[in-house]
């Protein structure tokens, strides 16, 4: 027994000092930034060519307390990303194929309860969203969650109709800019949300009229 | 049938519950590895070796060459990443924080060399079970999943001051955990690792 506690010892002692310098987990998990993207891939983004977007980004999550100061840079970058992409803005969401719809999130946000929050985004355009149709796209979301300030785009094909009219959920692409609009406006937020609006673009190439 | 009763069938198969001589010994003791991912692990979801990595060992002659035994361990694989993780309808990309724990639960089978003095040469294989734990946190999100997967490992060592009161071994184990189970992202894999490793044991 005495042979077995040594070798114990020895191979303890090893350990405990080649493993004291090791990566460090946060203590705050909110520190990491992050975009995410998730797209219905049964989608043919190079088969439709128009797209609108509104003049107004929804703040989602009751009280508001998030400034509007980037409501006008976030629509301009959407709407220059897909421009670039080969599509064509239109004023009129009628005529459109595709519809952009920018939020931003103020307060802690559970992407999975979505039927009070979907009502939020969507209810003023389709009324019926209110009505208890809940869109199920997109599928691989599961209980993500976002922080306060968290950019959100909501892309929604049209062209084939809305619901009920047809039974596809017409979201077909969704952006998650993480924790970026909080507390005061700066310089650097507004960079912050360049950069992760062409993140989100850049990490999803199939949204294109023309090749990038 | 589950894969932890198909680890155990092994485990008797393997006769660890089966006759023993009598003048059996045992070695035991424990291992410090440190590991370097590869296949799937190193190719979808992290790159950084391991310097965490520990395995309890008990062993049992069944001749004057050969041991069978039982290896339980622990390897834990970290790395802070901008890589993106690309999933089936999706990505993600910023920092993000990702680590795989790894538990083998193995049954061994060793053979030693015959070669006279004090090093002394053998390989092994284990065959078992794999519990892993994955975890990602990306923003305020953390994701987990785990898998229980069935592998095996090949081994090839040297103890280095055989006959001494606690023999010291250095090893290679390449472990082999089967292509199966859901990782992050939604697909099966074969994550696997090489540990090279520096083993205390006893004798009695």
């Amino acid at each position: 027994m005495r042979n077995f506690l040594r070798a114990t010892g020895l191979a303890l002692a090893v350990g405990a000092g080649l493993t004291s310098c090791y990566p460090e987990r946060a203590s705050q998990p909110t520190v990491y930034n992050s975009v995410t993207t998730v797209y219905d891939t049964l989608m043919a983004f190079d088969s439709v060519s128009t797209f609108y977007i509104p003049d107004s980004v929804v703040h989602l999550g009751g009280s508001d307390n998030i400034s509007h100061v980037y409501d006008s840079l976030i629509i301009a970058r959407t709407a220059a990303s897909m421009i670039a992409r080969g599509y064509t803005r239109v004023v009129d969401p009628l005529t459109a194929d595709l519809a952009l719809h920018p939020a931003v999130t103020v307060k802690d946000y559970d992407y999975e309860s979505s039927l009070d929050d979907w009502c939020d985004v969507w209810g003023w355009a389709y009324p019926w969203i209110c009505s208890g149709w809940i869109p199920d796209y997109p599928v691989d979301v599961v209980g993500y969650s976002y922080s306060t300030g968290t950019i959100l785009i909501f892309m929604a094909d049209l062209s084939g109709g809305v619901p009920p009219g047809v039974s596809r959920p017409p979201v077909v692409w969704v952006a998650g800019i993480n924790g970026i609009i909080s507390g005061n406006s700066s310089g650097a937020l507004a960079s912050k949300i360049i950069n992760g609006i062409d993140q989100a673009f850049f990490q999803s190439p199939y949204i294109f009229r023309v090749n990038p | 049938m589950t894969p932890r009763f198909r680890a155990a069938i092994l485990l008797v198969a393997l006769g660890l519950a089966g006759a023993v001589p009598a003048r059996a010994q045992v070695l035991g003791g424990l291992t410090y590895t440190w590991s370097n991912p590869a296949g799937d692990l190193s190719e979808n979801f992290l790159s950084n070796d391991s310097w965490l990595g520990f395995s309890a060992e008990g062993r049992r002659f069944i001749s004057p060459n050969t041991t069978i035994g039982l290896s339980v361990g622990y390897t834990a694989f970290y790395e802070n990443t901008e890589e993106p993780l690309i999933f089936p309808g999706g990505t993600v990309s910023g920092e993000q924080y990702r680590s795989l724990n790894v538990f083998p639960v193995l049954g061994t089978v060793h053979l030693y060399s015959k070669a006279p003095g004090r090093i002394q040469t053998y390989i092994g294989i284990g065959v078992g079970v794999y519990y892993m734990k994955q975890l990602m946190d990306v923003g305020p999100t953390t994701l987990t999943t785990t898998n229980w997967i069935l592998g095996f490992a090949p081994e090839l060592g040297f103890i280095i001051n055989k006959g001494a009161r606690t023999e010291m071994a250095i090893f290679g184990k390449y472990n082999y955990p089967a292509n199966a189970g859901q990782y992050l992202g939604g697909e099966s894999g074969s994550y696997q690792y090489l540990s090279v490793g520096l083993s205390f044991m006893g004798r009695r």
